[in-house]
Order: structure tokens, then C-alpha cells, then sequence
């Protein structure tokens, strides 16, 4: 049988350039829209026109690196969080509803002139719709390098500079009251913290023991990814340390699409220029595990004493695949599809490398498997194709599959799958990715 | 048959020694001297953080309705302004906080964390670690404690998009 390989052409970027070196290209969960970090703005744009929808300004004093959508919005609503160097976050609101804010600046007026008409009809009712900027959440000390939003929008994760992960959570009685409070303060990394990711909500993702069922992974400069969970006192610990990486880890991303009632596996990606997978090894008997001497002294509660003493580690995790290694540099981003289960990744090298897990290696490991753990086995994973200098000699920053909308797409409009990558070069480029 | 010129020979050899006993013993005068004022020094830095993080979750504790209300002798420091207010069940001088169960269990958590009496003072790894580990804990505690209870914890920005930035 032949070996499949990617064909990955480039499509026309996205207008206007933006000619600021851009960080971060987030798809909307579910509308055709990009919202890109460069500079200390963001600009929203229109997945059906490729070009600009509507841009975010004025919030914050200095480079804004990240962005979230919030889910779960009501119809007409957008609702973004940026991550800001000026060690804020900021929650942004767009009313399609046509209650939106009143006569704004008459500069973003005016570039909304401009631009084509959106395609998008929920939006083309008020041309004077703009973004507001709601809310400043405070409180990191230094430059917040990303933030995240739980599967259900419950818990915003921030991370930063200062070591910490916070939680925050909006305790407002009711919808858009936004009072958010700061849940937890997680100090446990020993270097700036890059990234957060939250498990999504799958079927393998279950409250097991004593923890809830979000599951929020962080990786950062000291070279690991810790996992965090919830415990019945609602108490934020770390679960986890996942180590193994000889350099910063920049980000990761969970399984979008685990096979079966398996808990996700969790992709990593360092500067050490590989890329990682991990996954849980889980084990039935974990309830019996719990407290060394006996239930009492780790009995909690409002009314008992809080356990303070440091549970061992609850999870364990293995590596259990290390890709083979075709970046040079630094790997800043790789996305994992939902879809197709291809991995794609993109680096300080310019080098655009897509990945695809070999089954039938996968499934020749786990026969073989004859101990009574059930040791997780391990897989393979083979390059299906590269492109070089994806972005001319400019660094990619960021790399994310993402649903294609233009006409281009044709009878598959919102079925085929694209990859979009976001250079030092200021261009977001999408690309059509064939696999033969 | 030992050779007489075997001293004169190997010199540098008993040098050698003597510097080396010479200087071991230097060494480790200097690094017990050295070693007893880091360690002074990062003990009192650390049990004075626990210490003062301890004090807080005192006064917050005792601040929470429900509490009950004990002469407010022991509370911080920075009362000194204020007046105390004399009356018959209650003595305290600061204002009690919210009723708020989420504030309740981290101020609780934060108590346990730094409670004196429970933290060690040897200084095996174990307990150094452990020792580390609650204080960092505790100081996330808080500071998600002070933002519920003090200041600020968010601002409602009224600017619309693109107007004036916002003050942080």
C-alpha cells in the first residue's frame, strides 16, 4: 500500500496584511471567524471573505499575545478574553443584537466602511457595531502568556510570566453581570508559565475520585507540563508533572477526538524542537489509593480539618510517543484535528510539518500487550508531507486547523478542513491541505 | 630499606598535603560560619512570611460572621488610629466580612495552611519541601482571599472599543 502524503498549498492570505508581527489565530468554536493577536489589538476576521471583520483596540497598553472565545454565547453575541504583556486580561463584548454600543470612535467606524460586506448574516444588521471592552481582570504580576476558557466557559485560565496559572470564574447572579472572581492561584512552575489548555469535554473525560471533571494542563519555561484538577473542597492540585522535554514547552493541545471511553492523550511541543504525546495511565483501583493512613487524617469539608499535607501525586503519566524529529528550531505551535486526527506543526524554522498516527503499528503494540497493568502502548506516528519557509525567513508563531468557509471550498464549505498559520511577518495564511 | 633522600625527594608531595589539610580546614570553618548566617537568615525569612501569613488568617478569621467575638487584643498592628469601640459583645475594630461560604473555605484552608504549631522546623529535605509548599500555597490563598475581601478585584470599563485606554 502506498504511504499517504500531504499535499499543503497556500491560499491567499487573509486581508489586509497586517504588517505587525502577529501571534495568534483562534477559530470561533462554531461561527466562520478568526480572531488574531498582533501588536496590542486583535483583529476579527471573516473566515467567508477572508478578509477583516472588525478589530479590538485601545484596551491594552502593550503587546497582546493571546486570545479566547468565550462558549456558549446566545445568538448575536461574541464574546472574547485577551491576554495582554501589561499582566491583564481583558473580556470583550460584540452584540450582533443590534443593542450593542452606541456611536463609538469614528476611526473604527470608518474602517468598518472599508471593509467587504460580511457574509455572515447575524452580523450585517448594524453596521456600527463595535467591540466593547467590559472588563479588566487583574492581579498576575507580570506579562499573562495565554488564557483559556473550560469546555463549559465555567473557569477562565490565565497564566504568566510570574510562574502562576489563575483560575477565575464569573460568580455574577446573572448573564453579562460579569463579576468575576479569582478562584485559585496556582504557583507551582518553576518558570514563566507559556501556556493552559483545558481538557475538552469528551466522553473519556470524567470526574473520577475525589476530583471534578475539568482538567486544565499548563506548560511553561522549567521544561514540564503540570496537570491540575478540582477536589471535592474545590481546591485547584496539581496531579501531575509531566517532565521529559529538554527545553521550554510552548504549548499543548488534548485530543480533540480520543478513541473510544479513553481519558484524551495530551500533545506537547518544545523548543527542544520535538514533539511529545502523553497519556494517563489509568488504573481501576484508584479509590483504594486514597490517603496512605487511613481516610481520617484526609477527611475535609467545611466541617473536618483541610487536608494540608501534599498528596502524592494522584495521575501518573507516560510519554508514550516522541515524533519523529523534522523541525530545526524551536516548535512554537502544533494543532491536532478533530477531524482527520492529523497533527500539524510550525516553528521558529518556518517549516510547516503534518503528522498522522499509524494505526496499525498502535494496534500491533497493544496485542502484544501481555502484563496485567495495563501499560498504555506506545504509537507512531509518520510525516505526511512538509513545507519550508512556509512563511518566507519569518518565524511561524502559530499554527491551527480550521474549517474552510470561502467560496473556494466549494459543495464542501464548512466540511474541509485548513490549516492557517500566523507569521512574524504580519501575514495570516491559509493553507489546502490534500492528502493522497 | 627506607631511603634517606626519600623526604627531601617528595617535597612538593608533604606541600601539597599540608595545603590541602591546610586549606580543607579553612574551608570548612568558613562554610559553617557562612552556612549558620544563610541559614539564619533564610529561616527568619521564611517563618517571618509564614508567620505574618499566619497573623492574617487570624484577623480574618476572627472577621468572619459567626466568629465568635473574642477582646480584639491580639489583632494587627495597624490599628493604631482607631479607636476601639467599647461595647458589650463587640469588641472588634474592624468591619466583619461578607457571609460568603467560598470566602469561608479559603480562609479556613489558608488557617490550616500556616497554622504555626504545624509547621516543621527541621531541616530535612522532606520537611523543607513541604514547608515551601504550604507557604506558596498559602500565598495564593491569599491574595484570592484579599481580592474577595479588599481590594478591587475587576473594573467595569466604561470606554467603548477604540476610545480612550483604560487606565490599569
Amino acid at each position: 500500500m502506498a504511504k499517504p502524503t500531504a499535499r499543503i498549498e497556500p491560499l491567499a492570505a487573509l486581508k489586509p496584511d497586517l504588517y505587525q508581527r502577529a501571534w495568534q489565530s483562534v477559530p470561533h468554536p462554531t461561527l466562520p471567524l478568526l480572531a488574531t493577536t498582533h501588536a496590542n489589538q486583535v483583529t476579527v476576521f471573516s473566515l467567508s471573505t477572508l478578509s477583516q471583520h472588525s478589530v479590538l483596540a485601545g484596551g491594552h497598553t502593550r503587546s497582546v499575545r493571546s486570545v479566547t472565545w468565550q462558549p456558549a454565547q446566545p445568538a448575536g453575541r461574541l464574546r472574547l478574553v485577551t491576554g495582554s504583556f501589561d499582566a491583564s486580561a481583558g473580556l470583550w463584548t460584540w452584540d450582533g443584537t443590534g443593542a450593542g454600543a452606541g456611536a463609538g470612535g469614528g476611526e473604527t467606524k470608518l474602517e468598518m466602511e472599508i471593509t467587504l460586506d460580511r457574509v455572515d448574516e447575524e452580523e450585517q444588521q448594524n453596521e456600527e457595531e463595535e467591540w466593547e471592552f467590559n472588563l479588566v481582570l487583574e492581579g498576575h504580576e507580570h506579562e499573562v502568556k495565554d488564557v483559556a476558557f473550560s469546555p463549559s466557559g465555567q473557569y477562565l485560565a490565565t497564566c504568566s510570566r510570574d510562574k502562576s496559572v489563575w483560575i477565575w470564574e464569573d460568580v455574577g447572579a446573572a448573564d453579562g453581570d460579569d463579576e468575576w472572581e479569582t478562584v485559585a492561584v496556582l504557583s507551582e512552575h518553576d518558570g514563566d508559565v507559556k501556556a493552559v489548555a483545558w481538557c475538552p469535554d469528551v466522553p473519556g473525560r470524567a470526574a473520577r475520585g475525589r476530583y471534578s471533571a475539568d482538567v486544565l494542563a499548563s506548560a511553561s519555561y522549567d521544561n514540564t507540563v503540570r496537570i491540575w484538577r478540582e477536589d471535592a473542597d474545590g481546591e485547584w492540585v496539581c496531579v501531575a508533572v509531566l517532565e521529559g522535554h529538554d527545553g521550554t514547552v510552548w504549548g499543548m493541545q488534548w485530543e480533540p477526538r480520543p478513541e473510544g471511553n479513553k481519558f484524551p492523550r495530551l500533545l506537547t511541543f518544545s523548543a527542544d524542537a520535538t514533539i511529545r504525546i502523553w497519556s494517563l495511565r489509568e488504573e481501576e483501583e484508584e479509590e483504594e489509593k486514597e490517603g496512605e493512613g487511613g481516610s481520617r487524617l484526609f477527611r475535609s469539608g467545611l466541617g473536618g480539618i483541610p487536608n494540608t499535607m501534599r498528596r502524592s501525586m494522584r495521575e501518573d503519566w507516560d510519554c508514550t510517543a516522541v515524533f519523529s524529529k523534522v523541525h530545526t528550531r524551536e516548535i512554537y505551535s502544533a494543532s491536532w484535528s478533530a477531524k482527520t486526527g492529523i497533527v500539524a506543526s510550525a516553528g521558529s524554522d518556518g517549516i510547516i510539518a503534518l503528522y498522522r498516527e499509524e494505526s496499525e503499528t498502535a494496534a500491533a503494540a497493544a496485542a502484544a500487550t501481555t502484563t496485567t497493568v495495563e501499560v498504555t502502548p506506545e504509537s507512531a506516528w509518520r510525516v505526511l508531507g512538509t513545507v519550508s519557509n512556509a512563511h518566507g525567513p519569518y518565524e511561524i508563531n502559530h499554527i491551527t486547523w480550521c474549517k474552510r468557509f470561502d467560496p473556494g471550498a466549494g459543495e464542501r464549505r464548512g466540511e474541509e478542513e485548513m490549516l492557517i498559520t500566523t507569521g512574524d511577518d504580519g501575514v495570516i495564511r491559509p493553507w489546502q491541505v490534500r492528502i493522497s | 630499606m627506607d631511603d634517606p633522600f626519600e623526604d627531601i625527594l617528595n617535597l612538593e608531595e608533604q606541600f601539597y598535603q599540608d595545603g590541602y589539610k591546610q586549606g580543607q580546614e579553612d574551608g570548612v570553618k568558613a562554610g559553617r560560619s557562612e552556612g549558620r548566617s544563610l541559614g539564619l537568615e533564610k529561616g527568619f525569612q521564611k517563618f517571618i512570611e509564614s508567620g505574618r501569613l499566619y497573623g492574617r488568617a487570624i484577623v480574618w478569621a476572627n472577621r468572619l460572621p459567626g466568629a465568635s467575638s473574642k477582646p480584639a487584643a491580639a489583632t494587627e498592628d495597624t490599628n493604631d488610629g482607631q479607636e476601639k469601640q467599647q461595647h458589650g459583645e463587640q469588641e472588634l475594630t474592624l468591619p466583619p466580612l461578607p457571609k460568603n461560604p467560598r470566602l469561608e473555605k479559603h480562609i479556613t484552608t489558608l488557617y490550616a495552611l500556616v497554622e504555626a504549631d504545624t509547621l516543621s522546623t527541621e531541616n530535612t529535605d522532606e520537611a523543607v519541601n513541604d514547608f515551601d509548599d504550604r507557604v506558596k500555597r498559602a500565598q495564593g490563598k491569599a491574595k484570592i482571599i484579599e481580592r474577595m475581601v479588599g481590594e478591587v478585584t475587576v473594573k467595569k470599563v466604561q470606554a467603548g472599543a477604540g476610545g480612550k485606554p483604560d487606565e490599569v
